[in-house]
């Protein structure tokens, strides 16, 4: 019964997300791109603190050097296919992700986090330095004018917000199905056991640095991939896209969907862009309540959005049980 | 030119070591608290800043800095008691990510909150009128008095530390909860009082570096995200928990940062990060951490 | 036949504390040897030197002829060790059939792969659920381990080391905590799934030891006070000293 309740309801989510920009305008058609790329940066967040319990707080480092990367790449290899160069972003995601790890990992607990900041600040630190690279804090731009070279179909143009909706939504069905089937894999297993028990999976004959530092690579690629996207869509890069202000949001984002579930980022990136937008068209000082309103979840609604409905289901489910007993 | 590069070495040993000072004050006040609780206090750097910022304002109605350089900490120290049995001891239970959570999004606040205050822009404060001239070290060198002065205070604050922590016998208690808290609240301890001293000292001592800082880097919104990264540094260079440590490691990292600024300007920024990845590699507890 | 087991000279120290003092032990292929001694004697850290947790400060060990002091835990469980723990050390939030299935897929030596999902590996849940009947946990294999009772926790924590289907089993204090009933499944457990392997068993419960052990080695304040066979500990001069006697009544339990 709850299996058939589940697929109908992804299939129904599935065809109205399809359907979207036949009734939308393109405001909201614009909204919900950006909301798509970043539950796809958010998902790979989930697989580091909910799946495997790492409190990353520098996560957008992933993000920005995949954006940067493919901007790079867009102004420098004016031959190379636009979707090529969102595959290089991706993958120097993927990099960044075994460099980092490679020496974040051997830190225990509060160290590890704040070395995830560190590492991103220094990378944003790069990012602001190195005007001749990066452009500095001007950042980089210039693809706008670009196409988009899709196989067997056409060619479509950066500013198409209808076709930018469409790729947008196909990663984000791809990074979706990629990301559930990692969570079933063996490795996947491996992590949620080192998330409940970390001492004994050391003990059951497991090499648990190799593990994490493979999710490290992974959560990089998935990152990295969302920032290539993200330029793409934004036409610009700039040092703020991996500051830590970037990663708070991420955090965010997380926490008000509910940072331990799988759909917990999906959900919270959709309620995250729609407060502030809401929020910073009646006020100026929309960073703040946002902050506040963090920390109120923290406080009293750790599990965000997903905790508070499973909480009420659990209630209904006690209440029918009570009634026809 | 070289030789007024000779002449400057001294200048910035000097320069160094006053603003190693003073993230040894911010970062004293930080370590004992994270050893001690377990938590890492995002905000505590944003103590600082507050510190900063309550020193402009009473510059401003009481055109003393002697006034802000009393009241501000004191401020400071009541909040840091405040946060700590107000909110952290809330978010406690449900855990060390939820912890660390909190403490990041009050930083954020603090600093919007801030933002919304004084604006964005950076806010003069002048050096007190006793503190400003220049005094004369040697041959042609000048230094100011008022980085003198802050060498001065900072180092009778530090004697006054040492001295707490080795002679009192609340420093006993601190010690003694920084080794192993469960013990300690065995052996009769009243452990929770201890933890508020701390918190109460570590953000006085922050407010104090938040004040003197003022006249000499100037204040705004975002000078805790600075702080709190060499902070961070140099617990992860000296070792948790380890005072000692983490005086050694603010020494170095304000050498780093006084030379490598002059010396290695474009690479300057991430100097300190080096020497972090450096320590990393090497001794992943810190110099001088705790063992096991 | 060289011995499964050897440790050389083995000594921890800890700042000026010699927990490990010089141990010299051989533990022979098949056989089951028990590890008695009082509270503080070392038995848990020796465990923990065996098995990677503590390097030793001196001395060596040999496993299989094949040196493993210094290695990381995982190389030397790996290597065909695994051991269970005085303290409950499972995975309480996960259930108690994923409990079982890490171990599996850690003794088959998949559990980093990702060319597969976990459920479609059959092997796999076959001998996830062999192990579940064998520890009798099958009727609660839904369950979430932490909220099993106390002596099924035991039988999961028995049931994680012996799922490796290791060459030597390492069981610190199987019993502790157990009704004698229970004890008494848990010793034909043992028996059971010990029975083509090297065993070696820290208990307090002398009926446990005496029943089980071809050898005893006694421990205090970490050194080897006798090796010997049950008998011959029974009569050895120094071990009656550090227990004045009360060791050998009948239907002792040493109290904790």
């Amino acid at each position: 019964m709850n299996r058939s309740i589940e697929t109908f309801g992804i299939l129904l989510v599935l065809i109205l997300a399809i359907l979207y920009p036949l009734v939308a305008g393109k405001f909201h058609i614009y909204l919900l791109t950006e909301i798509m790329i970043y539950s796809i940066l958010g998902l790979s967040y989930y697989l580091l603190l909910g799946h495997t319990g790492l409190l990353s707080i520098g996560h957008a480092v992933y993000f920005g050097i995949g954006g940067y990367t493919t901007a790079l790449f867009l102004q420098r290899v004016p031959n190379l296919p636009v979707s090529l160069t969102l595959l290089i972003g991706a993958f120097s995601g993927l990099l960044a992700g075994f460099l980092i790890g490679s020496m974040v990992l051997r830190l225990t607990k509060i160290y590890f986090s704040f070395a995830t900041l560190a590492f991103s600040q220094m990378v944003w630190a790069i990012a602001w330095k190195w005007r001749g690279l990066t452009g500095g804090d001007d950042g980089l731009t210039g693809w706008s004018a670009r196409e988009f070279v899709v196989p067997f179909l056409d060619r479509f143009s950066l500013t198409n917000v209808t076709f930018l909706y469409y790729l947008a939504f196909s990663i984000t069905v791809f990074t979706i199905v990629i990301c559930w089937y990692f969570t079933r894999t063996p490795l996947g297993n491996t992590l949620s056991a080192v998330k409940s028990n970390p001492n004994r999976v050391n003990f059951l004959g497991i090499n648990i640095s190799v593990a994490k530092l493979m999710l490290f690579g992974f959560t990089g690629l998935i990152a990295g991939l969302s920032g290539s996207l993200f330029i793409l869509f934004k036409k610009m890069v700039a040092p703020n896209f991996l500051d830590m202000f970037m990663s708070f949001d991420v955090v965010v984002m997380s926490v008000i969907g509910g940072y331990s579930s799988f759909l917990g980022p999906i959900i919270g990136s959709f309620v995250y862009v729609y407060m502030v937008e809401y929020l910073s068209s009646i006020t100026d000082r929309w960073q703040l309540i946002m902050g506040v309103f963090f920390m109120l979840l923290i406080l009293f609604y750790p599990k965000g959005i997903v905790g508070m409905f499973n909480q009420f289901s659990r209630k209904l489910t006690f209440l029918s049980r009570k009634n026809y007993l | 030119m070289e030789s007024q590069l000779g002449m400057m070495i001294p200048v910035l040993f000097l320069h160094g070591l006053v603003y190693g000072m003073l993230i040894f004050l911010v970062a004293s006040g930080l370590t004992l608290v994270m050893s001690m609780m377990d938590i890492l206090n995002f905000a505590h750097a944003s103590i600082y800043m507050i510190g900063a910022f309550i020193c402009y304002q009473i510059i401003q109605w009481t055109n003393s800095f002697w006034i802000a350089l009393v009241v501000a900490p004191l401020i400071c120290g009541l909040l840091g008691i405040l946060m700590e049995r107000g909110l952290i001891r809330k978010v406690h239970a449900s855990g060390h990510v939820n912890e660390l959570l909190l403490t990041f999004g009050l930083a954020m606040v603090i600093m919007e909150v801030m933002k919304w205050i004084y604006g964005t822009n950076p806010l003069p404060v002048p050096v007190p009128p006793q503190l400003t001239q220049s005094v004369q070290l040697w041959s042609d060198v000048k230094y100011p008095v008022y980085r003198l002065f802050i060498l001065v205070l900072s180092a009778v604050v530090l004697a006054f530390m040492f001295y707490l922590l080795k002679r009192t016998r609340l420093g006993i208690s601190i010690r003694a909860c920084v080794q192993d808290g469960e013990m300690a609240h065995a052996l009769g301890t009243n452990v929770s009082i201890v933890f508020a001293t701390v918190m109460g000292i570590g953000t006085w001592l922050a407010g104090i570096a938040g004040v003197i800082v003022a006249p000499y880097l100037s204040v705004y919104p975002g000078m805790f995200s600075d702080m709190i990264l060499d902070c961070f540094a140099v617990i992860a260079v000296g070792g948790l928990g380890s005072l000692g440590g983490v005086l050694v490691a603010s020494l170095i990292v304000g050498q780093v940062q006084s030379f490598g600024v002059i010396y290695l300007p474009s690479v300057s920024i991430i100097l300190i990060y080096l020497v972090m990845v450096l320590v990393f590699i090497v001794k992943p507890r810190g110099l001088f951490g705790k063992k096991e | 036949m060289t011995p499964v087991l050897r440790l050389n000279g083995v000594s921890k120290h800890f700042g000026g504390i010699h927990v490990i003092d010089d141990v010299n032990l051989e533990i022979v292929k098949g056989e089951r040897h028990a590890l008695i001694g009082p509270n503080g004697a070392g038995k848990s850290t020796l465990f923990n030197l065996i098995t990677g947790f503590y390097s030793p400060t001196k001395g060596t060990i040999h496993f299989k002829d094949r040196r493993i002091d210094g290695l990381a835990p995982y190389r030397i469980i790996r290597l065909g060790i695994a051991r269970s723990f005085q303290i409950i050390n499972i995975f309480k939030d996960m259930q108690v059939y994923d409990n079982v299935r890490n171990a599996i897929v850690a003794k088959h030596n998949y559990s980093l792969t990702v060319t597969h999902t976990l459920a479609s590996l059959n092997k796999v849940k076959e001998e996830t659920e062999y192990i579940l009947s064998r520890i009798n946990l099958k009727p609660f294999q839904k369950e979430l381990a932490g909220t099993l009772g106390y002596g099924q926790q035991r039988a999961l924590e028995m049931g994680l080391t012996i799922a490796l289907d290791p060459d030597l089993v390492l069981l610190d204090e199987p019993g502790a905590g157990l009704t004698p009933e229970e004890t008494r499944d848990v010793i034909k457990l043992i028996r059971e799934v010990t029975a083509d392997k090297t065993l070696i068993i820290v208990e307090h419960d002398m009926d446990v030891v005496f029943d089980l052990a071809d050898r005893i080695s006694v421990l205090n304040r970490g050194r080897i006070l006798a090796t010997g066979t049950p008998e011959e500990i029974k009569q050895n001069e120094s071990v009656r000293e550090v227990y004045l006697g009360s060791l050998f009544e009948e239907n002792s339990i040493q109290d904790r």
